[in-house]
């Protein structure tokens, strides 16, 4: 618990006040937006995932950090920071998407707000976890981001790959895409399983290693 | 006027041989010609991919929104890394002036966009030229090039180094990433109409129809023309006048 409390000092104001403004954002969003844009599948699995990819990569620097030396010569495990720093991270972009999801579901109740929650962790969960690795494989700042929001654009752009027939099992955001049968499900249900099996290979590689 | 070109200068060269610029440029060449490469394959699913000008069209729309992309995340730190570092500093005990160093920074980030954008543009085309499937003489690939280097590319640079260089060195990076994925995205799922496009498009707006047409709709909408070129060069120099503006930035004004 201490380590969370010091990660969020570490945090400080800054975050708080661009998720709130984002919060703003989609509200007056939500309200002005006519009826043709559904606001609750490209919110929420599209640009909130990478905006919690995006958090990690800037505010959750591993190899990037300025002091990355002095933790992992004092740590015994990177596992532990590596995981404290994410999940502090992405707990708090989660809260912030999920009073956006309940203002968003008050204005326009486009989508069940548990359905608005599983659509947006999949795709978030998958993007962070690219992520994280980022993190741990370059020593510059900004370039998880880009690496990530490179995928993040690409996948956007390349909606016509669903014609593929395995695409549309590891495709992010498959709701977005139109898919509302039983595949988006096996879908988010892939991509929370391919973003475990990658954390169980960060926790196997680094749990023993300081750096 | 020798101290400015000497910040442009350097600027450029620094950026002009990053590794990270290879490695977008190379990999949205490649993503670019994945998707419309004229293989058997993409010519049965693209029906005017045989002409040059379709393929520039296209090109704009999908591989350049995504290298543009790339260039904001490479231009983004320019400003604050001379603080990071500590050679703001030493430039500020030069004897050069803020506007100096500010117009050096801007200017020497538009050219290297433009330069990186150009060499995208043209290895796309020439591989294009050397693969397609048809009697395309060069000068069909060579008027469409230069036509989108001067109608699509000079502002989409202008807009892209000048926002990028300078709104980080006046707001949090993060609030500028969140902004621009906002503004990538609504491009992103923007569809091609022969209707007036949204003007705030960075690569996909009317200013793109100045290269190619749709055969049933020949006919050039002006209206969203001029909006979408006001609105990519008014970003570019609203943000320098802000950083312009920013009085914190140099040493007296501190």
């Amino acid at each position: 618990m201490s380590q969370v409390k010091n990660e969020l000092k570490i945090l400080g104001i800054n975050p708080i006040l661009i998720f709130s403004s984002i919060v703003v954002v989609f509200t007056i969003i939500a309200i002005f937006a006519g009826e043709m844009l559904n606001l609750s599948l490209i919110g929420f699995e599209v640009i909130f995932p990478f905006i919690a990819a995006m958090s990690i990569g800037e505010w959750g620097k591993i190899k990037a950090d300025d002091n990355y030396d002095l933790i992992a010569a004092q740590g015994k495990s990177l596992f532990s920071w590596v995981l404290y720093r994410s999940a502090t991270i992405f707990a708090t972009v989660t809260l912030f998407a999920i009073i956006c999801m309940v203002i968003v579901f008050h204005i326009r109740s486009e989508m069940p707000l548990p359905e608005m929650i599983f659509v947006y962790i999949s795709p978030a969960f998958m993007l962070t976890t690219l992520t994280v690795m980022c993190n741990l494989i370059f020593t510059h700042e900004h370039v998880s981001t880009l690496v990530c929001g490179i995928i993040w654009l690409l996948a956007m752009l390349s909606r016509s790959m669903l014609r593929y027939p395995v695409v549309e099992y590891i495709y992010p955001f498959i709701r977005y895409a139109g898919y509302h049968d039983r595949i988006w499900f096996i879908n988010k249900t892939v991509l929370i399983t391919l973003s475990a099996v990658i954390w169980t290979g960060i926790f196997a590689v680094y749990c023993k290693k300081n750096r | 006027m020798r101290k400015l070109l000497s910040v442009i200068y350097y600027e450029y060269i620094m950026q002009l041989k990053r590794i990270a610029t290879l490695g977008v440029l190379a990999c949205t060449v490649v993503l670019t010609l994945l998707d419309s490469f004229p293989s058997a394959k993409n010519l049965a699913r693209l029906e005017f991919l045989l002409q040059p000008s379709y393929f520039i069209y296209r090109t704009l729309s999908f591989g350049a929104l995504i290298f543009a992309f790339g260039l904001m995340f490479l231009l983004s730190n320019r400003m604050t890394i001379d603080r990071k570092t500590g050679m703001d500093q030493l430039i500020m005990a030069s004897p050069v002036t803020k506007s100096q160093y500010i117009l050096g920074k801007l200017i020497g980030g538009f050219i290297y966009t433009f330069t990186v954008f150009s060499i995208f543009l043209t290895i796309n085309i020439l591989i294009f030229y050397i693969c397609v499937p048809a009697d395309v003489s060069f000068s069909e690939c060579l008027i469409p090039l230069i036509k989108a280097l001067i109608t699509n590319i000079l502002p989409i640079s202008i807009f892209i180094s000048f926002t990028s260089v300078a709104l980080p060195a006046i707001v949090d990076v993060r609030l500028f990433y969140a902004l621009a994925s906002v503004l990538f995205i609504l491009n992103a799922v923007s569809v091609d109409s022969s209707d007036k496009m949204p003007f705030y498009l960075v690569t996909s707006g009317d200013l793109k129809k100045l290269i190619w047409l749709h055969p049933k709709f020949p006919y050039i909408n002006t209206d969203g023309i001029l909006p979408n070129l006001i609105f990519l060069l008014g970003c570019g120099l609203i943000s320098t006048a802000l950083l312009l503006l920013r009085r914190k930035i140099w040493r007296n004004e501190q």
